[in-house]
């Protein structure tokens, strides 16, 4: 059978466009993990630059160092923890929102994760802040349920 | 203005920080372990409401698997049966085999009246507890969620003659999805008949319920306390190896004599409470004079033999039910189980015990009979690690167990729509 070049072999790049209009490159295999980007590009064809209308300059090369190590298998917990170190809880939440975007499954669920890990210690005022919830219980509803579950509560740090 | 409809969010103005839309926010809580969860329900009355939905209990039970605990029993006393069970996260004991655990006193046994874990099922232990009146024993069971700090009463008494405990009972615990409740099993050996009768308790429920019987004898028959690793439960069903015939002829060096052929794998589905023989791999064909045993691992039923004293073999049904799909999953060689650390106990003689294999497939946590401590072995370099804690654990009676929000387990779970 005559070998066509297939457009999609794993040394090909593709190209996005942020937002805030710049563009990276991208390794198709990488693109693959992006069910979004695969999509588009399979709309679009992978010659033309991808525009990702909801990513921006600030998020989409984190994720793309994120699958630059998942394509050659070398995510490990030790990456992962140092992937996450520096960023600050609201940065984690744009970058989340990020790979919901893309449906880009594993980084999804990885920061998922990270999100819950770092709310573990938080207050519950932080969390209200953090998701922009608002209390609905008047003071003595709230002080009833914290006293029936004083234990939950042992061991808090305080708001940064 | 007209208030809109309870949201986990309010809408945002233009200059507030990037909001989570309400799924979003699903998927994040269900990776939360209990006790965060436990406090967010003070967050809103909507996320309150949303916790303690059926539907996130049951994702979050489902995330939690992904991240299951051992249950490390340790015996403060034997004389006086002062027992602490401590859930400790597997990650945890691959990451770092050398553990100090807690000395809380929330994990005593003693003071929940209770000496022994039988089970663990969707977070929930199932303990039992004794006390001696003449010549007769009172056996009590309770259900403890540790996570939740949740607890029953004492329920499911039953009478024993005081010599009976530990040779003629067996306890089991699971969870039946048919019928939503939880059920504890009681099986009670007739030696004399090589049978086994059966008795279920569903949760809810004031009375046992006499079932049928099964023509085998459940292994082991000889064990230190009821809190021992000898049933497996799977997918709505219990079950545990057992032997059909020859129980009369093993003694303490019987086991040679029992031909391979009289093992079966008796398995109770919880749901019709009817029960079917499963065949053990016929790659085991050859007896030892170690006694094999069944385990899960990675969700399927396992049946692991010492093979010729030389090598550890376990067995994986790839799908449940299935005989012919019983395939070799790992033969390890007791000399790569031996660590550097030389030590007096002829460890081929001895029992193995594996209790869980790591999510990535290449860590399998094992306990063997004579060791005080676990066996951490990695399958990628066929390296045994040792645990190193100074408690001394009772690692057969190790139950994988998880964190769970299931909050009541006396009632029927009930699904909303």
């Amino acid at each position: 059978m005559a070998q066509e070049a297939s457009s999609s072999t794993s040394s090909k790049t593709i190209s996005l466009k942020t937002g805030d209009g710049e563009i990276f490159e991208i390794e198709a295999s990488a693109a693959k993990q992006m069910k979004t980007v695969q999509r588009l590009i399979d709309d679009l064809g992978d010659d033309i630059t991808i525009p990702l209308h909801n990513v921006f300059s600030k998020e989409l090369p984190k994720i793309i160092e994120y699958y630059k190590k998942d394509i050659t298998g070398e995510i490990t917990k030790d990456f992962e923890a140092e992937f996450v170190k520096d960023l600050n809880d609201d940065e984690v939440k744009v970058l989340f929102l990020a790979a919901n975007y893309l449906d880009a499954n594993k980084l999804f669920e990885f920061l998922s994760q990270n999100i819950a890990d770092r709310l573990e210690s938080k207050s519950v005022e932080y969390v209200r802040k953090y998701f922009g919830v608002e209390n609905d219980f008047t003071p003595e509803e709230e002080s009833k349920l914290r006293e029936e579950r004083a234990w939950s509560f042992r061991g808090i740090k305080e708001d940064e | 203005m007209s208030s809109p409809p309870a949201k986990l969010r309010v809408q945002p103005d233009d200059e507030s920080p990037a909001i989570l839309p309400d799924e979003l926010i699903t998927e994040v809580l269900s990776h939360a372990d209990v006790k965060s969860l436990m406090q967010m329900r003070c967050v809103s009355k909507t996320w309150d409401a949303m916790i303690s939905d059926p539907k996130f209990v049951k994702l979050h039970l489902k995330r939690a698997s992904r991240n299951p605990s051992l249950t490390l029993f340790l015996s403060k006393s034997r004389i006086d049966g002062d027992n602490n069970v401590v859930p400790f996260p597997v990650s945890c004991l691959i990451e770092n085999p050398m553990i100090t655990l807690p000395n809380d006193p929330y994990f005593r046994l003693r003071d929940k009246e209770c000496r022994y874990v039988i089970g663990s099922c969707n977070g929930w232990l199932c303990l039992l507890g004794y006390s001696s009146i003449g010549a007769y024993r009172q056996i009590w069971l309770r259900f403890w969620n540790p996570a939740m700090h949740k607890m029953t009463e004492k329920l499911g008494y039953i009478w024993d003659n005081i010599l009976g405990l530990y040779t003629h009972f067996k306890f089991a615990f699971g969870y039946d999805e048919l019928s939503e409740t939880y059920k504890v099993v009681l099986l009670i050996l007739d030696e004399a008949r090589n049978r086994t009768n059966v008795q279920i308790l569903s949760l809810g429920d004031d009375m046992w319920r006499s079932i049928q019987s099964f023509p085998a004898v459940p292994l082991p028959f000889r064990y230190s306390n009821p809190g021992v690793n000898d049933v497996v439960y799977l997918n709505g069903s219990l079950n545990w190896l057992a032997l059909r015939d020859s129980f009369r002829s093993i003694g303490v060096y019987g086991w040679k004599n029992v031909n391979v052929k009289e093992f079966v794998i008796i398995s109770l589905d919880l749901g019709t409470e009817t029960y079917r023989q499963l065949m053990p791999p016929c790659g085991f064909d050859e007896m030892s004079p170690v006694e094999p045993s069944i385990c899960v691992l990675k969700d399927c039923l396992c049946f692991s033999n010492d093979y010729k004293r030389t090598d550890f073999v376990i067995w994986k049904m790839e799908v449940f039910g299935v005989e012919e799909s019983w395939t070799q999953l790992f033969r390890i060689s007791y000399q790569n189980l031996q660590s550097m650390h030389l030590d007096f106990v002829d460890l081929q003689y001895s029992q193995w015990l594996p209790l869980h294999l790591s999510d990535h497939g290449d860590t399998l946590i094992l306990a063997n009979k004579q060791e005080r401590q676990a066996i951490l072995y990695n399958l990628r370099d066929n390296r045994a690690v040792r645990t190193r804690i100074t408690d001394d654990i009772q690692w057969f009676s190790a139950k994988v167990h998880v964190e769970s929000l299931v909050s009541d387990i006396l009632k029927p779970q009930v699904h909303q729509p």
